[in-house]
Protein backbone atom coordinates (compact mmCIF):
# COMPACT_ATOMS: atom_id res chain seq x y z
CA UNK A 1 0.00 0.00 0.00
CA UNK A 2 1.16 3.24 -0.92
CA UNK A 3 0.21 6.94 0.16
CA UNK A 4 1.08 10.13 -0.71
CA UNK A 5 0.87 13.18 1.72
CA UNK A 6 0.91 16.93 1.34
CA UNK A 7 2.41 19.04 3.51
CA UNK A 8 3.11 23.08 3.96
CA UNK A 9 6.56 23.48 3.27
CA UNK A 10 6.92 26.97 4.36
CA UNK A 11 7.11 25.09 7.89
CA UNK A 12 10.44 24.59 9.52
CA UNK A 13 8.85 21.31 10.46
CA UNK A 14 7.10 17.93 8.21
CA UNK A 15 4.14 17.54 10.77
CA UNK A 16 2.23 14.88 10.69
CA UNK A 17 -1.53 13.93 12.48
CA UNK A 18 -1.22 10.45 13.83
CA UNK A 19 -4.21 8.88 16.10
CA UNK A 20 -2.84 6.89 19.50
CA UNK A 21 -6.16 4.57 20.50
CA UNK A 22 -7.01 1.81 22.98
CA UNK A 23 -9.55 0.91 25.47
CA UNK A 24 -12.42 2.72 23.59
CA UNK A 25 -10.77 5.71 23.65
CA UNK A 26 -8.80 7.83 20.60
CA UNK A 27 -7.19 10.83 19.88
CA UNK A 28 -5.40 13.02 17.59
CA UNK A 29 -2.03 14.68 17.80
CA UNK A 30 0.39 16.21 15.56
CA UNK A 31 3.95 15.21 15.28
CA UNK A 32 6.85 16.26 13.61
CA UNK A 33 9.03 13.68 11.57
CA UNK A 34 11.58 13.70 12.99
CA UNK A 35 14.49 11.01 11.07
CA UNK A 36 17.20 12.32 14.48
CA UNK A 37 14.96 10.56 16.56
CA UNK A 38 15.09 7.30 17.60
CA UNK A 39 11.39 6.81 18.60
CA UNK A 40 8.00 8.04 18.64
CA UNK A 41 7.30 10.28 21.13
CA UNK A 42 3.69 11.42 22.48
CA UNK A 43 2.44 13.11 25.38
CA UNK A 44 1.46 11.84 28.66
CA UNK A 45 -2.20 12.72 29.13
CA UNK A 46 -2.71 11.09 25.42
CA UNK A 47 -0.67 7.67 26.92
CA UNK A 48 -3.05 7.88 29.85
CA UNK A 49 -6.04 8.81 27.75
CA UNK A 50 -5.86 5.03 26.16
CA UNK A 51 -5.27 2.88 29.04
CA UNK A 52 -1.38 3.37 29.51
CA UNK A 53 0.40 3.95 32.66
CA UNK A 54 3.68 6.07 32.22
CA UNK A 55 4.58 6.12 36.12
CA UNK A 56 4.12 1.87 35.99
CA UNK A 57 6.19 1.34 33.13
CA UNK A 58 8.87 -1.21 33.23
CA UNK A 59 10.94 0.22 31.09
CA UNK A 60 12.41 3.89 31.45
CA UNK A 61 14.76 5.16 28.55
CA UNK A 62 17.75 7.79 29.14
CA UNK A 63 16.01 10.87 26.26
CA UNK A 64 17.88 13.96 25.60
CA UNK A 65 16.56 17.12 25.54
CA UNK A 66 17.83 20.56 25.11
CA UNK A 67 20.94 19.29 25.72
CA UNK A 68 19.80 17.77 29.25
CA UNK A 69 19.48 14.24 30.01
CA UNK A 70 16.29 13.37 31.33
CA UNK A 71 14.65 9.50 31.84
CA UNK A 72 11.30 8.77 30.29
CA UNK A 73 8.78 6.04 30.22
CA UNK A 74 8.19 3.58 27.33
CA UNK A 75 4.67 2.31 27.03
CA UNK A 76 2.64 0.03 24.54
CA UNK A 77 -0.30 1.81 23.01
CA UNK A 78 -2.72 -0.64 21.85
CA UNK A 79 -3.14 1.36 18.71
CA UNK A 80 -1.24 3.75 16.76
CA UNK A 81 -2.24 5.13 13.28
CA UNK A 82 -0.06 7.37 10.99
CA UNK A 83 -0.06 8.06 7.13
CA UNK A 84 -2.91 5.63 6.80
CA UNK A 85 -0.66 2.95 8.03
CA UNK A 86 -1.93 0.94 11.72
CA UNK A 87 0.30 -0.69 13.94
CA UNK A 88 -0.89 -2.80 16.77
CA UNK A 89 1.05 -2.87 20.44
CA UNK A 90 3.26 0.07 19.08
CA UNK A 91 6.23 1.14 21.80
CA UNK A 92 6.51 5.23 22.22
CA UNK A 93 8.28 6.72 24.49
CA UNK A 94 5.59 9.23 26.75
CA UNK A 95 7.35 12.94 27.54
CA UNK A 96 5.55 16.50 27.03
CA UNK A 97 7.27 19.02 24.86
CA UNK A 98 7.79 22.46 26.05
CA UNK A 99 4.65 24.53 26.47
CA UNK A 100 5.96 27.15 23.76
CA UNK A 101 6.16 24.48 21.48
CA UNK A 102 3.08 24.04 18.95
CA UNK A 103 3.37 20.33 18.15
CA UNK A 104 2.60 17.57 20.40
CA UNK A 105 5.42 15.09 20.02
CA UNK A 106 8.04 12.84 17.36
CA UNK A 107 7.35 10.87 14.61
CA UNK A 108 10.71 8.88 15.24
CA UNK A 109 12.27 6.15 13.67
CA UNK A 110 11.03 3.26 15.63
CA UNK A 111 7.61 3.85 13.09
CA UNK A 112 9.24 5.04 10.33
CA UNK A 113 12.11 2.41 9.63
CA UNK A 114 9.19 -0.38 8.48
CA UNK A 115 8.09 1.80 5.16
CA UNK A 116 9.88 3.18 2.52
CA UNK A 117 9.45 6.90 2.30
CA UNK A 118 10.15 9.74 -0.28
CA UNK A 119 9.86 13.17 0.87
CA UNK A 120 9.78 15.82 -2.09
CA UNK A 121 10.22 19.36 -0.05
CA UNK A 122 9.82 21.55 -2.94
CA UNK A 123 6.75 20.24 -3.91
CA UNK A 124 5.92 19.84 -0.18
CA UNK A 125 4.35 15.62 -0.98
CA UNK A 126 5.91 12.45 0.63
CA UNK A 127 4.78 9.35 -0.69
CA UNK A 128 5.37 6.28 1.75
CA UNK A 129 4.77 2.91 1.38
CA UNK A 130 5.26 -0.92 3.28
CA UNK A 131 6.02 -2.58 0.18
CA UNK A 132 9.76 -1.96 0.41
CA UNK A 133 11.92 -2.04 -2.80
CA UNK A 134 15.36 -3.26 -2.70
CA UNK A 135 17.65 -0.31 -4.52
CA UNK A 136 20.04 -2.68 -6.49
CA UNK A 137 23.13 -0.13 -5.03
CA UNK A 138 22.10 0.03 -1.58
CA UNK A 139 23.78 -1.04 1.18
CA UNK A 140 23.27 -5.17 1.93
CA UNK A 141 22.96 -4.93 5.66
CA UNK A 142 26.90 -4.11 6.20
CA UNK A 143 28.17 -4.26 2.38
CA UNK A 144 28.39 -0.97 1.39
CA UNK A 145 28.26 -0.35 -2.24
CA UNK A 146 29.89 2.68 -3.17
CA UNK A 147 30.59 4.32 -6.84
CA UNK B 1 -10.57 27.16 28.97
CA UNK B 2 -14.22 27.96 27.09
CA UNK B 3 -16.14 25.34 26.15
CA UNK B 4 -17.96 26.21 22.89
CA UNK B 5 -21.46 24.88 22.85
CA UNK B 6 -23.22 22.85 19.95
CA UNK B 7 -20.88 23.73 17.14
CA UNK B 8 -20.99 23.03 13.94
CA UNK B 9 -19.12 20.54 12.14
CA UNK B 10 -17.39 21.88 9.88
CA UNK B 11 -13.65 21.53 8.01
CA UNK B 12 -10.76 21.56 10.24
CA UNK B 13 -8.75 24.65 8.08
CA UNK B 14 -12.19 26.82 8.77
CA UNK B 15 -11.93 26.20 12.49
CA UNK B 16 -8.48 27.05 13.11
CA UNK B 17 -8.46 30.04 10.87
CA UNK B 18 -10.77 31.50 13.37
CA UNK B 19 -8.23 31.58 16.34
CA UNK B 20 -5.17 33.39 17.06
CA UNK B 21 -2.61 31.18 19.62
CA UNK B 22 -4.92 28.79 20.73
CA UNK B 23 -4.75 25.25 21.56
CA UNK B 24 -8.29 23.63 20.00
CA UNK B 25 -9.99 20.32 20.38
CA UNK B 26 -12.00 19.37 17.93
CA UNK B 27 -14.34 15.61 17.75
CA UNK B 28 -12.87 14.42 14.85
CA UNK B 29 -16.12 13.54 12.14
CA UNK B 30 -14.51 12.66 9.33
CA UNK B 31 -10.62 11.53 8.28
CA UNK B 32 -9.06 11.10 4.87
CA UNK B 33 -7.50 8.12 3.55
CA UNK B 34 -4.21 8.73 5.48
CA UNK B 35 -6.28 9.18 9.00
CA UNK B 36 -5.88 12.72 8.57
CA UNK B 37 -8.51 14.70 10.33
CA UNK B 38 -10.90 16.64 7.81
CA UNK B 39 -13.71 17.51 9.40
CA UNK B 40 -15.06 18.40 13.24
CA UNK B 41 -16.71 19.96 15.72
CA UNK B 42 -14.83 22.49 18.01
CA UNK B 43 -15.50 21.62 21.82
CA UNK B 44 -12.79 23.42 23.48
CA UNK B 45 -9.82 26.35 22.68
CA UNK B 46 -7.23 27.42 25.27
CA UNK B 47 -4.34 29.28 25.20
CA UNK B 48 -2.39 26.54 27.20
CA UNK B 49 -1.31 23.53 25.72
CA UNK B 50 -1.28 22.10 29.40
CA UNK B 51 -4.77 22.66 30.04
CA UNK B 52 -5.87 21.50 26.69
CA UNK B 53 -4.05 17.87 27.63
CA UNK B 54 -6.15 17.80 31.21
CA UNK B 55 -9.07 18.38 28.90
CA UNK B 56 -8.23 15.80 26.58
CA UNK B 57 -7.06 13.27 29.24
CA UNK B 58 -10.69 13.52 30.70
CA UNK B 59 -12.37 12.95 27.62
CA UNK B 60 -14.16 10.20 26.02
CA UNK B 61 -14.75 11.65 22.36
CA UNK B 62 -12.53 10.95 19.35
CA UNK B 63 -10.60 14.52 19.81
CA UNK B 64 -8.06 16.15 17.60
CA UNK B 65 -5.93 18.66 19.28
CA UNK B 66 -4.23 21.31 17.27
CA UNK B 67 -2.77 24.82 17.45
CA UNK B 68 -4.60 27.45 15.79
CA UNK B 69 -1.81 28.92 14.24
CA UNK B 70 1.28 28.17 11.58
CA UNK B 71 4.45 27.23 13.06
CA UNK B 72 6.30 30.66 12.62
CA UNK B 73 8.72 30.10 9.89
CA UNK B 74 11.71 31.54 12.19
CA UNK B 75 10.92 29.37 15.14
CA UNK B 76 13.86 26.82 15.21
CA UNK B 77 13.70 23.77 17.75
CA UNK B 78 15.98 20.59 18.20
CA UNK B 79 15.04 17.97 20.14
Amino acid sequence: MQRLYGFDNKLPWIVIPATVAGGHQKKTIRLALDTGASNVVIPYEVALNVGCSPSKSDEWVKITVGGNEELAPKVIVPYFECLGFRLRNFAVICHNLPESTPIDGLLGVSFLRRFEIKINYPHGYLIISDEIKKYPRCFDSDKLVVN
Amino acid sequence: MRRVISAAVENIETIRRRFMREWLLIEVMEQDDTTIPTRGRLLYHTPSKSEAYHILLASKQHLYIIYSDDIPADFGDIF
